[in-house]
C-alpha cells in the first residue's frame, strides 16, 4: 500500500503523520534530538512501522536554518559589496525601536566588520554601468576569503536588482576560486530594492545554507540506506514545497518550514470543507499564532523579520502574540492584574504539572476552573496537582482580594481578550469583518480558548480539527510545490504591454522552476501579483492580476483594496508600480479525505463540575470519538493531547471526517 | 474625567488599558502605511493618541518620542483657548501654530472630538510633519528669524464640520505649499487616523458602559503615577545640575545657546528648573512650552520607569519650570524651525545632572542633533526635496558600548533613507555610506560611532545644512572622553573646496560633493581601564584608527575630508 509521510521537527517533539491510499492517517509522536535532528526522524519513521519501500511521498517541515540563526551557529560567512558601502549592514536603518531606552542596542549582526570585503563596482538606478566590476580586485578578495577560512559567501552590490550582472560575474570568479563555499547573491535570492533589506537576506541566506544542505543531504543519504525512493520535499515558509535539492540552494525559502504546517492544514481544510474564509490560531504553551485564510488562499506578506533582522522572503502571514497555556498570572505592587507575555515554558511550567512551577499560569487557571478535568484522563497526560494550582492562584489572588476562582476567571478574561486582539489586528484593521470566519483552533490550548475568542468576536463556527495534537504534520502532507518569484518593476505609467511582457518573462522563470522538479505543465498554476500604491507612497499593496485585465480595472481593484484596508482611497490619484510576483504552484495528488474509524458510542465517559460565565455547573465529560449526535454544552471533550470546551448556549457536532464543530445555540447571539 | 462609582474588575481595567493602547497602535499604523511623505512612513516624524474630553492620555503610539506629550498638550491649549462647548461631533480640527503646538509649523496636529450619545467623552488625534507649508524656501530653512518666514500658520480651525470638508479651507491651505498633493494626501492620512481613534474609543464604551470605562480609567492612571512616585522616591533627594552650549542661536557663532538644567529631587517629587537657561534665539532654535514640557517628559521617561505605557496618570510627580522668554517658552514671534537642538540638549543634561545618582539608567552624551541635509532641484519651481535627518553615535553607559549609527534621541523608529531610493527617486548619487572610525570618544566602554555619508550633484540643487554640537560634542562621564564632532565639506567639480555646517539654500552646480560625518558618543570611565579584549577587538575590526581601505590593510585610506 502507498503511504505518504509528513514529519514536523518541533522545539520538544517530532510529529508523524502517515496517510494511505484508504485516507487513514497515523500519528507518531517522538522526542527531538538536538542537536542531530535526523535521528528524531529516523526513530519517528522506525515508529510508524511503515515499510520505507511503500512510502510515495516524504514531506518535511523543519526548525534546522532558523534554530542555527537563533542561536547563532550558522556558518562563517564573507560579505562583499560595493566599494564606499562596506559598512551597510552593519549601518542598518539607525532606528530605535526601544525609544526610551538610553542604552538600545541593535540587533546582533551574522557576521563582523572583518568578514566584509569591498570591491570597486557601480550600477546607477537604472542598471547602468558607472563603473566597471574590477575583476582583480575580486580575486584579491577571494584570496583573503580563503585566508580567512570563511565557508560561505554573501555577494550584494548596489541596485543589482535592475542589472545583476556585476554579480553573477563576481560569483563566477569566486566559484572557481572557492569550490567548496556556498556563494549567494543578492539578485537571486531578494532581487528587490533597498539595499541593507537586500543585504541582510543574503547573508542570512548563506549563513544557514551549508547547514541545510549537509542537514538535507544526510537525511536523503539514510532514507536511501534504508530503501526509500520516494521524493524528499521540504516545506517553505510561503506555505508550499520545493524539493530538498533545490532547498539546499534557496534556504532562505524555507526559515519558516516549521510553523508554516497549521496554516497549510488551515487552508487544506477550508477547501475541503467549503468553509472559504477562515481565521487559523494555534495555541501553545507560550504563543498564539494567528494566521487568515481568504477564500481558500493563506494570506502571504512580502518581507518579515527575525530578532530584528529583515528578511526579503515570501512568507505565510502568521501573527505572533505571547500568549499561551504556560502564561504567567501575577499582581503587581500596586494591584495590577498581570498575564505573561512571560512564560513559565516546559521547565517548571504551571504549578498543576508539579515539575516545581511556582507562579500560576493559564493552564492552573483552567485547572482550577475544572476546564481540564484532573481524573478523568486520557493517553499518557501527566497527573494534575488541583490542589497546588489553586493554593498558587489564592497566594496571587489574596494580594488584591480575589478567590482562587475570581483570579482564574479574570486571568481567561485578560488572556482571552489578548488572543482576540491580536486576531482584530489581522482582521478588523484591514476592514474585515471576524465575524463573517469560521475559526479553526489546534494546538495543545486550542480546543480551550476556542469558544471564548468566538464570543468575543461574534464568530459562529469554530472548527476543531481532526489530529489537533499533530495537525502541523497533517498540514504538511497536504502542501503542494510552490515558487514565488519576483521583480522590481517601477513604472509611474506603466503600459498594458509593459506589464505584459514582464509577466510573460517572470512567468516562465516560475515555469521553468516547477519544471525543474518534474511538474507538467497541465499541472501548473500561476498566479501573478503586482505591488502598487499611490505615485510617492512607500508602502505598497499586492494585488492579485485576473486573467483578463487592463490598467484601469487593476487601478480600480487598487483603490477598492486600499479603501479597505485603511478606510480611505483616493481614486483621483497616480497609481505606480513597485514590483511584480508570480506564485507558481502545483498540488499534489489530493489525499483520501480521512473519516472517523469505529461507530461512536453516543455516551459520555463522566461528568466533572467546570466554571462558565463565572458558575460552577454539572459538566459533561466527552471523549471525542464517542460522540454521535450533535450534543450542547456545557461539556468537556477530551482526546489523547487536547481539551475543547463546549460552553452552556453552544452546541458541539462531530463531523464525518471526525472534526469537531461548534456553533452557539439559536444561531446569532 | 468624572468618576461614576462603577467599579470594574482587575480584568477589566487591563482590558480598557490596553485597548486604548491597542486603538492608537491602529491608527500609527494605518497613519505610516498611508502617509505620502518619507518623514512620516520612514522617519517617523509623527505621534498618535486618543484623550479623554480634557486633552489627558488615555493611549498612545508616538512615532517620535519627542512627541510623548505635545499632542495632548495641544488638545489642552486648543480646549483652554476656545472651551469645551465648540465642539460638536463629527468635526475635525487642525493647527500648526508653534505657540499652541510647541514644534514648527511643519508639524501639523489634526483632532477630533469624540461623542459618545451625544456627550463629549474624549478626542483622537494626531501630529505629522508635512513636507512644506509654505515657508520662504523649499526644503528646511535655516535662517529664519521670525515664524513668518517659515510657513503657514494654522491656529486651531475647523477643517471638516459635522464629517464635510470645507473644500475652500483645504484649498486655501494647499495653495500655500509647494507640494500640495502629498500635504493633502498626509491630511488625510490623518484625518483616517483620528476616525479609526473615534471607532476604537466608542467600541471600549459600547463594551463596558461609560461609567465602567471612566473608573478603569482612574485606576490606571492612579497606578501610573503611583510606579512613577515609588521610583523617584528611590532617587536620592538633592539638587543636580548641569550645563552645556549650542554652537549658536542659529544665526550668529557669537551667540550660542546656553543651556541649565536644575533637577531636584524631594522625595517623590521632581523637579527640572531650565532657569539660567539663553532668552529666546533670534534665529530659529525655540520651541514652545508644550514641545518644551514634551522633551523634558522624555527624558524623564528615559530615567523612570522606561518600560511602563504612558498614561494620563504618567508625569504627574514631575514639574517643569520654564523662564518666559526663554527659547524654551519664547514670544509668539519667535521663529521655531529648529526646536529640537536645544531640547535634546536639555534632556542629554537632565541625564547627566543625574547620572551619579542614577548610574544604571544614565549613558554619556549621544548624538544630539539631528542634522539634516537637505537637497532641492536649484533651477525652476521645485519639484523634488531629499531631506535627510542623519544618525551618529550614543553613549557609553556602566556596563555596555554606545551604539553607533543610531539616530538621535527625539526619534524611536525613525528609518534612514536606502540610497537606492535617494538615487531612484533624486537626481543624486551616493557614494559613501560608512562608519566613521575613531568617533567614538574613549572610555572604559566606548561611544558609539557616527558614519560617513557623501552625496554627488547629478544636476543642480540648492543645498540646505544644519549641523549643531561642534564646540560641546557630546561628553563622557566618569572618565570617558568626548565624541567627535560632525564635519561637512562642500567641494564644487572645480575642486574648490569649503567646511560649511549651517547654510541655507546653497546653490550647487551638478558635480559637486557633498562629504558628511556624524558625530560619536561619549565614553564611560577612564580608557585606559578598557578590557584589553575589547581595546584589540576595536581595533581588529577598525572601530578606533583612522579608516583602512578594508580590502588593502597597509594603506591608509584618503577621505577627502581627513
Amino acid at each position: 500500500m502507498a503511504h505518504r509521510i509528513a514529519i514536523d521537527i518541533g522545539g520538544t517533539f517530532t510529529d508523524l503523520v502517515c496517510t494511505d491510499d484508504r485516507g487513514i492517517s497515523r500519528t507518531i509522536k517522538v522526542l527531538s534530538t538536538p542537536p542531530a535532528l535526523v535521528n528524531g526522524v529516523l526513530d519517528a519513521l522506525a515508529g510508524s512501522e511503515v515499510p520505507l519501500q511503500d512510502v510515495v511521498l516524504f514531506v518535511h517541515g523543519t526548525t534546522q536554518g532558523l534554530n542555527a540563526l537563533l542561536e547563532r551557529r550558522g556558518a562563517h560567512v564573507a560579505l562583499v559589496t560595493t566599494a564606499g558601502f562596506r559598512d551597510t549592514y552593519l549601518i542598518g536603518r539607525g532606528h530605535r525601536p526601544d525609544m526610551y531606552n538610553l542604552h538600545y542596542r541593535k540587533p546582533e549582526p551574522l557576521l563582523r566588520r572583518d568578514a566584509i570585503f569591498e570591491v570597486p563596482e557601480r550600477l546607477d538606478a537604472s542598471g547602468r554601468i558607472v563603473l566597471p566590476l574590477a575583476e582583480d580586485e575580486v580575486a584579491a578578495v577571494g584570496k583573503r576569503i580563503i585566508s580567512g577560512g570563511f565557508d560561505a559567501v554573501a555577494i550584494c552590490f548596489l541596485h543589482s536588482y535592475t542589472n545583476a550582472v556585476h554579480e553573477r560575474r563576481a560569483q563566477q570568479l569566486l566559484a572557481t576560486q572557492l569550490p567548496k563555499c556556498a556563494i549567494v547573491t543578492s539578485s537571486e535570492v531578494a532581487p528587490e530594492w533597498r539595499e541593507y533589506e537586500r543585504t541582510s537576506t543574503t547573508v542570512m541566506s548563506a549563513y544557514i545554507t551549508p547547514i541545510m544542505r549537509n542537514y538535507l543531504g544526510e537525511l536523503k543519504r539514510q532514507l536511501s540506506l534504508r530503501g526509500m525512493g520516494a521524493p524528499v520535499y521540504v516545506t517553505e515558509s510561503n506555505g508550499g514545497v520545493m524539493s530538498a535539492d533545490l532547498a539546499g540552494s534557496r534556504a532562505i525559502a524555507t526559515l519558516l518550514s516549521g510553523p508554516v504546517g497549521g496554516v497549510i492544514g488551515a487552508r487544506t481544510l477550508a477547501n475541503l470543507l467549503g468553509e472559504k474564509d477562515l481565521i487559523s490560531v494555534d495555541v501553545g504553551g507560550t504563543s498564539f499564532d494567528v494566521s487568515l485564510i481568504r477564500d481558500g488562499d493563506a494570506s502571504v506578506r512580502p518581507e518579515f523579520d527575525i530578532q530584528g533582522l529583515p528578511v526579503l522572503a515570501t512568507a505565510t502571514e502568521i501573527h505572533t502574540v505571547g500568549a499561551g497555556g504556560g502564561s504567567i498570572i501575577s499582581v503587581d505592587p500596586n494591584g495590577r492584574l498581570r498575564v505573561g507575555p512571560e512564560s513559565a515554558g516546559a521547565e517548571p511550567g504551571p504549578v498543576s504539572y508539579g515539575h516545581g512551577g511556582m507562579v500560576p499560569t493559564i493552564t492552573d487557571a483552567h485547572v482550577v476552573l475544572g476546564h481540564i478535568p484532573a481524573d478523568q484522563r486520557l493517553g499518557e497526560t501527566l497527573d494534575l496537582d488541583v490542589d497546588a494550582a489553586t493554593e498558587a492562584m489564592g497566594r496571587m489572588g489574596s494580594q488584591i482580594a480575589l478567590s482562587p476562582t475570581a483570579l482564574a476567571v479574570q486571568a481567561l478574561e485578560v488572556v482571552n481578550f489578548r488572543m482576540a486582539e491580536a486576531i482584530r489586528e489581522l482582521t478588523v484593521e484591514r476592514g474585515l469583518d471576524p465575524a463573517s470566519f469560521t475559526l479553526c483552533a489546534f494546538g495543545g490550548a486550542g480546543g480551550l480558548h476556542a469558544a471564548a475568542l468566538a464570543n468575543e468576536l461574534g464568530i459562529k463556527r469554530v472548527l476543531l480539527p481532526a489530529l489537533q495534537g499533530s495537525f502541523s504534520a497533517w498540514g504538511m502532507l497536504q502542501a503542494g510545490i510552490r515558487h514565488d518569484v519576483i521583480r522590481s518593476f517601477f513604472r509611474t505609467a506603466a503600459s498594458a504591454e509593459d506589464v505584459r511582457q514582464a509577466l510573460t518573462a517572470l512567468e516562465a522563470r516560475a515555469a521553468a522552476l516547477l519544471a525543474s522538479e518534474g511538474v507538467r505543465e497541465a499541472h501548473m498554476r500561476l498566479q501573478p501579483s503586482a505591488d502598487l500604491r499611490y505615485s510617492g507612497q512607500e508602502y505598497a499593496l499586492t494585488i492579485g492580476i485576473p486573467p483578463s485585465w487592463t490598467i484601469d480595472s487593476l487601478a480600480e481593484i487598487f483603490h477598492e483594496r486600499y479603501r479597505e484596508r485603511y478606510g480611505h482611497a483616493s481614486p483621483g490619484e497616480q497609481i505606480e508600480f513597485v514590483a511584480l510576483r508570480v506564485a507558481a504552484s502545483a498540488a499534489f495528488e489530493p489525499t483520501v479525505v480521512p473519516t472517523a474509524d469505529a461507530p461512536p458510542s453516543g455516551e459520555p465517559i463522566g461528568t466533572c463540575s467546570a466554571h462558565f460565565d463565572g458558575r460552577a455547573v454539572r459538566t459533561a465529560v466527552w471523549r471525542r470519538s464517542d460522540i454521535g449526535e450533535p450534543l450542547e454544552g456545557p461539556a468537556l471533550v477530551l482526546e489523547q493531547t487536547a481539551t475543547t470546551l463546549v460552553p452552556p448556549g453552544w452546541e458541539v457536532r462531530r463531523t464525518a471526517q471526525a472534526h469537531l464543530l461548534l456553533t452557539p445555540l439559536g444561531g446569532r447571539r | 474625567m468624572s468618576v461614576d462609582k462603577a467599579i470594574p474588575s482587575p480584568a477589566t481595567v487591563e482590558i480598557v488599558q490596553h485597548a486604548f493602547i491597542a486603538g492608537a497602535e491602529q491608527m500609527r499604523r494605518n497613519l505610516y502605511r498611508s502617509a505620502y511623505s518619507p518623514v512620516i512612513y520612514e522617519a517617523k516624524d509623527c505621534s498618535v493618541g486618543i484623550f479623554d474630553d480634557h486633552g489627558q492620555l488615555l493611549g498612545q503610539a508616538p512615532g517620535l518620542p519627542f512627541f510623548l506629550g505635545s499632542l495632548g498638550g495641544t488638545i489642552q491649549a486648543v480646549i483652554e483657548m476656545k472651551g469645551r462647548e465648540i465642539f460638536e461631533p463629527e468635526d475635525i480640527w487642525i493647527v500648526n501654530d508653534s505657540m499652541i503646538c510647541g514644534s514648527h509649523l511643519n508639524d501639523v496636529t489634526v483632532f477630533m472630538p469624540i461623542f459618545i450619545e451625544g456627550v463629549l467623552r474624549g478626542f483622537s488625534g494626531a501630529k505629522a510633519h508635512w513636507n512644506d507649508v509654505g515657508a520662504k524656501d523649499a526644503g528646511y530653512v535655516s535662517d529664519s528669524t521670525n515664524i513668518f518666514q517659515e510657513g503657514l500658520r494654522i491656529g486651531p480651525t475647523r477643517l471638516w464640520r459635522h464629517g464635510v470638508l470645507d473644500q475652500q479651507l483645504l484649498d486655501l491651505i494647499a495653495l500655500n505649499s509647494r507640494f500640495p498633493g502629498s500635504l493633502v494626501g498626509d491630511l488625510h492620512s490623518e484625518v483616517a487616523a483620528c476616525w479609526t481613534g473615534q471607532d476604537r474609543f466608542a467600541s471600549i464604551v459600547q463594551r463596558y458602559g461609560w461609567p465602567t470605562v471612566a473608573s478603569a480609567v482612574a485606576q490606571f492612571c492612579s497606578r501610573a503615577e503611583a510606579d512613577d512616585r515609588a521610583s523617584v522616591r528611590e532617587i536620592p533627594d538633592g539638587t543636580y545640575c548641569a550645563a552645556s552650549d549650542l554652537d549658536s542661536d542659529g544665526l550668529n557663532e557669537e551667540r550660542p545657546v546656553h543651556v541649565e538644567v536644575t533637577v531636584t529631587i524631594a522625595g517623590d517629587q521632581m523637579i527640572v528648573d531650565l532657569e539660567g537657561s539663553s532668552e529666546q534665539s533670534r534665529g530659529s532654535i525655540n520651541s514652545g512650552i508644550v514641545q518644551t514640557r514634551s522633551a523634558i517628559q522624555q527624558a524623564f521617561k528615559f530615567l523612570v520607569n522606561p518600560q511602563a505605557p504612558v498614561t494620563g496618570g504618567s508625569f504627574r510627580n514631575l514639574e517643569v519650570r520654564v523662564p518666559r522668554g526663554s527659547c524654551f517658552d519664547p514670544t509668539s514671534e519667535a521663529a521655531c524651525l529648529h526646536y529640537g537642538p536645544h531640547l535634546m540638549l536639555a534632556m542629554d543634561l537632565m541625564v547627566r545632572a543625574l547620572s551619579s545618582v542614577l548610574p544604571q539608567r544614565a549613558a554619556a552624551g549621544h548624538v544630539g542633533d539631528s542634522w539634516n541635509v537637505t537637497f532641492v532641484n536649484g533651477v525652476g519651481y521645485p519639484r523634488y526635496l531629499c531631506g535627510e535627518s542623519l544618525v551618529g553615535g550614543w553613549g557609553a553607559w556602566d556596563g555596555g558600548d554606545g551604539e553607533s549609527a543610531l539616530i538621535h534621541s527625539a526619534a524611536g523608529d525613525f528609518k534612514n533613507t536606502p540610497v537606492e531610493t535617494i538615487e531612484h527617486r533624486y537626481p543624486l548619487r551616493v557614494t559613501r555610506h560608512a562608519l566613521r572610525a575613531g568617533s567614538g570618544g574613549a572610555g572604559r566602554f566606548r561611544g558609539g560611532l557616527g558614519i560617513e555619508r557623501s552625496y554627488e550633484t547629478l544636476q543642480p540643487s540648492l543645498l540646505s545644512l544644519f549641523f549643531e554640537r561642534t564646540k560641546n560634542p557630546s561628553w563622557g562621564i566618569a572618565g570617558g572622553g568626548a565624541g567627535a564632532c560632525p564635519r561637512v565639506r562642500v567641494t564644487l567639480p572645480n575642486h574648490e573646496a569649503q567646511d560649511i555646517l549651517r547654510v541655507n539654500a546653497l546653490p550647487l552646480p551638478a558635480g559637486a560633493v557633498v562629504d558628511v560625518l556624524t558625530g560619536g558618543g561619549g565614553g564611560w570611565g577612564p580608557p585606559d581601564s578598557r578590557a584589553t579584549k575589547h581595546a584589540d577587538e576595536d581595533r581588529r575590526l577598525g572601530l578606533v584608527e583612522p579608516q583602512l581601505d578594508p580590502n588593502q590593510e597597509d594603506e591608509s585610506y584618503d577621505s577627502t575630508i581627513r
